[in-house]
């Protein structure tokens, strides 16, 4: 029987709709790294039309799909297709555990001309990596249905974003298991036991195993991502990484939700700090909104609650030598945060072109306008945006009481205030938002044009790419401004940028080497920094500057 | 040190006098003690007190005299003082008082095991993301039951493990989609979106595999998993021709969708340009495999509602399940090969609503009285609690067959059942699709007690079971009583339902004392015993040799 299943499904012949030829084309499959087979590889044969068939096809008003043949390799990874006629093919290799090949090493990226047989065509696969551990505590016994996170980190706008990629669970032996991973750098983090709202109905709560937690760490020990250690993972990497985790007594926080919609599913968080956190153990009466917070080691900590995207409360609780007893969390609807920006000068230009739409220089000038976005702390959530509109009014819909970061980011001008109910949020960009009851509007007060900044990057040798970093020494509302150069090669002249609509003011200006991953928005980050140059800009002038030195 | 003193005083003085329950916990198997477990001796969820052991596997506490449950947990598994296994639903108590000797105890640890093992096809290669479920036989409510326990997924090494697990009998299906066929299906899907006519090309599927690697579940093996053992279960996986299965939903459209214009002809991907036909299923549709004692295993399978297909279905039998317009609707079919199509008629799921009434007027509960519907079988429950006007609902309610129940601390139970809109039959209601079932419950207090302590001679027998079966028999395993035995050899039947009974004691407590033919020995040597309304009676109980059930 396994004879005949392995050699009817050795070739699909399901797609081919591939003109018959006599040509073939054989080759083998072999892992990048290693040099080693990679046996039952999925090899595809993709037939691509030339532009008088595709003509033809067009007139004849002939739908058009790929024509392919499909084979999965042998034990030695190697594969044939037959009966080919001349013509243009791309070749691809697919196998779990690998990245998708799609190209021939010969002509990386394009497609193979077939107008005679061909053999020995390697398709090389680059191997995912792995991470996989082990989780003791301190008396050296496994730590079952810990509850393993991988993060990236991205730096997105100047702000570092912590990106949950995903997560596992410990098994009984305390090993887990992270695979397929793409190339980059990752941490991972033990951030508590696994689980998330059990809903019951009936008088008493189910009993969780919750007398011993532990303090959300990385692997290495760090409790924050700034001291831990990344995992760089390249083609093949299989990267081990274990923790020890130092079990605690754990207790419970035990309360009940006000406006709790009943059998209707809540997702609790306790959350320290900006660190993503998971959805914890908890047990919660249907009926009532009673729950029962379960593994909570000693601290201070925000406990939010949401049921869906209905509704949503927070509270800050302590726990301390004992359970946590009678906190109420109440669950409120979302609110609008609404605002208006009003121009200075010269009235606002109608939009000639939809906001997101491409930045095609082409001689119309771009109306002033701003967008406003709302920002969880730690920068890990983009809350909304809010394009103004043409009247200068824009609304942020949903958004659950907490307090937010406000960015502005303008263009064709500059804010000379922004402000929501007396406070001025271009010195203190934070906004807090009440249960139940909208925040005071947000009030931009917008000058089109502003000044002109020119720097330029001589340094030697010269360097193909290099930022501009500019810091105001005020409170404007764009902060610090970033702005990538790059060089054509071949040509000589030094790097140089043009930075319009800036708020007047003192600057410094810096040279950095790249413009990528940086994170420019980090106070600690700019303090570090040395060799600016210093200039003042005017309103409707241009200023201009040198910086010779790159900041390493 | 002061305070604490004062505090022992104030306790003994308040409780007049304080017991000593003291013991050591050791390993059911081997005997040796058992170190780091957590003890939890409580009369309550309200009040619990607590201990761990230490390298010797010693315990103490010092308790007012009273009644106490005794739980030890570890590493993830929770076990309960005097359980015969881990997965025994029964304990003891422990009796603490000036008679009692509870400074001595034993608590019997049975240390879980594992199950674990690799899942590769018959080409040898791992397969990853594999399900493997596990099904369990075991005694609840006195009946043995098989049921779905667990399941698991595949690494990228076709490995999967599942801990801690008590010893047991299970059994074991691993079921896998092939990971190429999604490729392949890909541009299939393609041609026949544009192409209606084009047949559903046959897809590889992976046979299910039963333990010991079967295909059909009638021949499935049970496993013997002994506590503390760790089994290997490796599973590899037949390659077939699946079969396409098109469920037709016949009032999914009545309308049939218009086509979307192909724009100048170019090639489209996922797009249908063909109306879909008006009984296309517009939502999702799952199967589940019929496997051993027709438990339903997850079986990965997608449906598209462009193509209307379910490709590469191994031959088994199905619940072909449909979610989405128009409601709900499964079917079980047969399945061997080639095209097979399956009429469903979308109907709403099952809603229930009634209303509680009082056998004897003037009654009322003292505390919140719950309706459940147990599910006759699975045994899995849901319940609501019933509004001050005895009303209570389900909006939406899985078909199958459901024992209704009142739960409650007053022990109410169910003197009469009607109802419309549902089958009944002995107690159990069938709810099936599109149904609305009117519910009228009696709720009777028509119960009675009885208490005393299991006898062998002159001695009182602890972690004996006591029975209590109904003289006239039943199908109803809530008819059914039984009693594990406290430390002291004591028991008490609360709420017993007023009526003729049996009562017998054995010194097994893994009896099936619900199954009418398992305890058929017993009841012909036990003693008749009437239980009338409201009455309290003391009663001892002569221990009978336990019987070898026979098996066909």
């Amino acid at each position: 029987m396994r004879g005949i299943s392995a050699g009817f499904f050795l070739t699909f012949s399901l797609i081919a709709q591939t003109p018959a030829g006599d040509y073939s084309i054989a080759g083998s499959v072999v892992n990048n790294e290693t040099g080693e087979p990679v046996r039952n590889a999925l090899v595809t044969l993709t037939r691509v039309p030339g532009m008088e068939e595709i003509q033809h096809r067009q007139q004849n008003a002939q739908i058009w799909f790929p024509a392919q043949k499909t084979v999965l390799a042998g034990a030695g990874g190697e594969f044939q297709f037959t009966g080919l006629a001349e013509g243009e093919y791309n070749l691809a290799a697919n196998k779990p555990g690998f990245n998708p090949f799609f190209a021939t090493p010969s002509q990386p990226r394009s497609s193979i001309k077939i107008t005679t047989s061909m053999s020995g065509v390697e398709l090389k696969m680059a191997a995912l990596g792995v991470i996989e551990g082990k989780v003791v505590d301190q008396f050296g016994e496994p730590v079952a249905h810990a509850l393993i996170n991988l993060y990236s980190v991205n730096i997105n706008d100047g702000f570092r974003q912590i990106v949950s990629v995903r997560n596992v669970d410990t098994n009984d032996r305390g090993l887990y298991r992270l695979w397929n991973l793409a190339p980059g750098k990752y941490y991972v983090k033990a951030i508590g036991k696994n689980g998330g709202t059990y809903t019951y109905v009936g008088d008493s709560a189910p009993r969780y195993e919750a007398w011993e937690g532990f303090e959300p760490v990385y692997a290495g020990g760090a409790r924050e991502l700034d001291s831990a250690t990344p995992i760089v993972i390249v083609a093949g990497t299989q990267a081990q990484a274990d923790f020890n985790l130092k079990l605690e007594p754990a207790f419970k926080i035990r309360g009940t939700l006000q406006n709790y919609t009943q059998h209707q599913p809540v997702a609790f968080q306790l959350r320290q700090g900006s660190e993503p956190v998971a959805n914890s153990r908890v047990a919660l009466n249907g009926t009532t909104g009673r729950f029962e917070i379960e593994d909570v080691v000693e601290g201070s900590y925000v406990l939010r609650a949401m049921q869906g995207q209905a509704t949503r409360g927070e509270i800050p609780v302590s726990v301390k030598d004992g359970d946590a007893k009678d906190i109420s969390i109440a669950l409120s609807p979302p609110v609008a945060v609404k605002g208006v920006v009003h121009y200075l000068g010269a009235p606002a230009k109608p939009r000639t072109k939809p906001p997101g739409g491409d930045d095609d220089d082409d001689g119309a000038e771009a109306p002033a306008s701003c967008n406003v976005s709302l920002h969880e702390p730690g920068g890990t959530l983009d809350f909304g945006h809010a394009a103004n509109a043409q009247s200068g009014n824009f609304a942020i819909e949903n958004v659950f009481a907490g307090a937010y970061q406000v960015r502005l980011y303008c263009n064709g001008g500059y804010a000379t205030s922004a402000a929501a109910g007396g406070i001025d949020l271009l010195a203190n960009p934070n906004l807090l938002v009440q249960a139940g009851s909208p925040p005071p509007p947000i009030e931009i007060n917008l000058k089109p044009g502003g000044g002109t900044l020119k720097a330029k990057v001589a340094v030697d040798p010269k360097p193909d790419q290099a930022a501009v970093l500019l810091i105001p020494a005020f409170a404007a509302s764009t902060g610090p401004l970033l702005q990538g150069l790059f060089r054509f090669p071949g040509l000589s002249e030094d790097l140089a940028i043009e930075l319009p609509n800036l708020a007047p003011g003192d600057y410094v200006a810096y040279a950095l080497p790249q413009f990528q991953n940086v994170e420019f928005r980090n106070p600690t980050f700019l303090q570090s920094l040395t060799g600016g140059v210093s200039v003042r800009i005017e309103d409707g002038r241009t200023a201009e500057i040198t910086i010779s030195i790159i900041v390493k | 040190m002061r305070l604490a003193i004062l505090a022992i005083a104030a306790a003994l003085t308040a409780a007049g006098q304080s017991f000593h329950v003291a013991g050591i916990v050791v390993d059911a198997q081997g005997g040796s003690p058992v170190n780091r477990a957590h003890l939890i001796l409580s009369t309550s969820r309200t009040d619990e007190r607590y201990a761990v052991t230490g390298e010797d596997g010693r315990f103490s506490f010092d308790v007012p005299k009273g009644k106490y449950g005794l739980i030890a947990e570890r590493r993830g598994s929770r076990q309960t003082f005097g359980a015969t296994g881990p997965s025994s639903t029964f304990g003891s108590a422990i009796i603490t008082g000036p008679d009692q000797d509870t400074g001595h105890l034993v608590f019997r640890w049975h240390t879980p095991g594992a199950i674990f093992g690799r899942v590769v096809d018959d080409r040898g290669e791992a397969v990853e993301n594999a399900t493997v479920q596990l099904i369990r036989e075991s005694i609840s409510v006195g009946k043995k039951r098989v049921a779905a326990f667990t399941y698991t997924r595949t690494d990228d090494l076709g490995n999967y493990r599942i801990g801690p697990l008590g010893g047991g009998t299970y059994y074991l299906v691993a079921t896998a989609e092939p990971w190429y066929v999604k490729q392949l299906s890909m541009f299939a899907n393609v041609r026949r979106n544009n192409d209606p006519n084009q047949p559903t090309p046959p897809e590889p599927a992976y046979a299910p595999s039963y333990y010991q690697n079967v295909t059909d579940p009638r021949s499935a093996a049970p496993l013997i998993l002994n506590p503390g053992a760790e089994a290997q279960v490796d599973f590899t996986l037949r390659t077939v021709t699946g079969a396409n299965v098109h469920p037709v939903c016949l009032n999914a459209n009545p309308e049939p969708a218009q086509p979307s214009p192909l724009p100048n002809n170019r090639p489209n991907f996922g797009v249908s340009p063909v109306p879909i036909p008006p009984n296309r299923c517009q939502g999702t549709v799952n199967l589940y495999l019929h496997g051993i004692g027709d438990v339903e295993t997850v079986f990965a399978a997608t449906y598209s509602p462009l193509t209307g297909a379910i490709s590469g279905v191994p031959p088994g039998r199905y619940s072909v399940r449909y979610s989405g317009n128009g409601g709900a609707m499964r079917k079980i079919v047969d399945i061997s090969g080639g095209d097979v199509t399956v009429d469903l008629a979308a109907l709403p799921q099952p809603s229930v609503s009634g209303t509680v009434a009082f056998k004897n007027p003037g009654t009322k509960p003292r505390a919140t009285m719950y309706v459940r519907l147990v599910n006759d079988a699975t045994g899995a429950a849901i319940a609501r609690a019933i509004e001050p006007d005895g009303s209570f609902s389900w909006k939406s309610v899985a078909p199958g067959t459901y024992r209704p129940q009142i739960t409650g601390t007053d022990g109410f139970y169910i003197s009469n059942l009607v109802a419309r809109g549902a089958n009944s039959n002995q107690g159990v209601i069938d709810l099936i699709d599109g149904a609305s079932v009117q519910l009228q419950l009696v709720a009777s207090d028509e119960t009675g007690r009885l208490k005393g302590f299991v006898m062998n001679g002159d001695k009182p027998v602890p972690e004996a079971l006591v029975v209590l079966a109904p003289r006239a028999g039943s199908t109803d395993p809530y008819d059914y009583r039984g009693f594990q035995t406290e430390l002291d050899g004591s028991f008490d039947f609360l709420n017993l339902r007023a009526g003729d009974y049996v009562l017998f004691a054995v010194e097994r407590a893994d009896l099936e004392y619900a199954n009418p033919e398992a305890v058929k020995p017993y009841v012909n040597a036990g003693k008749p015993f009437r239980v009338e309304p409201h009455g309290v009676y003391a009663e001892n109980v002569t221990v009978t040799p336990f019987v070898n059930p026979i098996r066909q």
